[in-house]
């Protein structure tokens, strides 16, 4: 069942248990701390800010002009995020979150950039990583927190109409083994 | 406009279009070249299926159809033209991209 649901006013709520729902209210002080520290991963800077143009001339007139929308939309995305989560309703049950309408394509984004981050940290290079558990092995922290998002997007995608399964499906009928990463 | 004149018009646009039809003078096709600048996104192995699709329908207004056909395409060869157009129309493009996490890039149109 999909933890994510669509309301009438397009808004989507989200119950999630206690665990899982605590590790999402921590990831903007994670993201926040990371931007802080000296050791600071300069891959993951350059894959949140990616290039434009191969030609450096150029790309230096187009972070002059753009650059800056570009860092105030990623801090938005956050804000948005951590607002939303100022309201959520803790029961026994778990944790609820509501997600109006117009925050749920930031809220899509800082989720994204959370996983690019991840993807960086644990150097990620190909597509089929998702299928590269071993049962045997204890996970990794952030290998860990890569799939719990990973799976949090999925779902908020599901509710909203982009069903993972759906495209899929139409890439397997062309390769058997590939896996559900673009 | 006639009607003659509109006739006219609309046999050098239909000729345009077959083998050995009207040729366009080649000063305009190379002017037109000069302006137009491809936007591309590019295959990254984090970026869900769904969520490129999801992108490419909010930021270019694309059908789920043609979506999921340069989804596919960034999967299946590393990368996919989205679109050809002028310089500032593809900033404000890629831009939007890179909001939402998709590697995209500009290249001068070859040709």
């Amino acid at each position: 069942m999909n933890p994510v649901v669509r309301q009438e006013d397009g808004s989507l709520l989200l119950s999630l248990p206690h665990a899982e729902g605590l590790v999402l209210c921590s990831m903007p002080q994670r993201i926040e701390a990371l931007l802080s520290s000296e050791g600071f991963n300069h891959r993951v800077v350059e894959r949140l800010f990616p290039i434009a143009y191969e030609d450096s001339s150029r790309e230096a007139e187009y972070r002059k002009l753009l650059g800056d929308d570009l860092r105030r939309s990623k801090r938005e995305s956050m804000e948005t995020f951590k607002r939303t989560l100022e309201d959520l309703e803790i029961s026994q049950e778990g944790i609820q979150i509501l997600i109006a309408e117009e925050a749920v394509g930031q809220w899509l984004a800082f989720l994204n950039d959370l996983r690019l981050y991840l993807g960086i940290e644990l150097d990620i290079t190909e597509n089929d990583w998702s299928a590269s558990i071993d049962p045997d092995e204890p996970l990794e922290e952030e290998f860990a927190l890569l799939h719990l998002l990973t799976w949090l997007q999925q779902c908020i995608l599901d509710a909203i109409g982009y069903d993972q399964d759906r495209f899929a499906s139409e890439l397997q009928e062309d390769d058997p083994d590939d896996g559900g990463e673009s | 406009m006639s009607t003659e004149v509109m006739a006219m018009a609309g046999d050098v646009f239909l000729a345009a279009g077959k083998p050995g039809g009207v040729q366009l003078p080649e000063i305009e096709t190379s002017t037109r070249r000069d302006r137009l600048w491809d936007v591309i996104v590019w295959d990254d192995p984090i970026n869900l299926m769904s969520y490129v699709v999801y992108v490419l329908q909010k930021v270019f207004g694309f059908s789920e159809q043609l979506a999921t056909r340069h989804m596919m395409e960034v999967h299946q060869e590393g990368r996919s033209v989205l679109t050809s157009c002028e310089l500032e129309k593809a900033e404000m493009f890629v831009s939007r991209l890179h909001r939402h996490g998709l590697q995209a890039t500009i290249e001068k149109q070859a040709g």
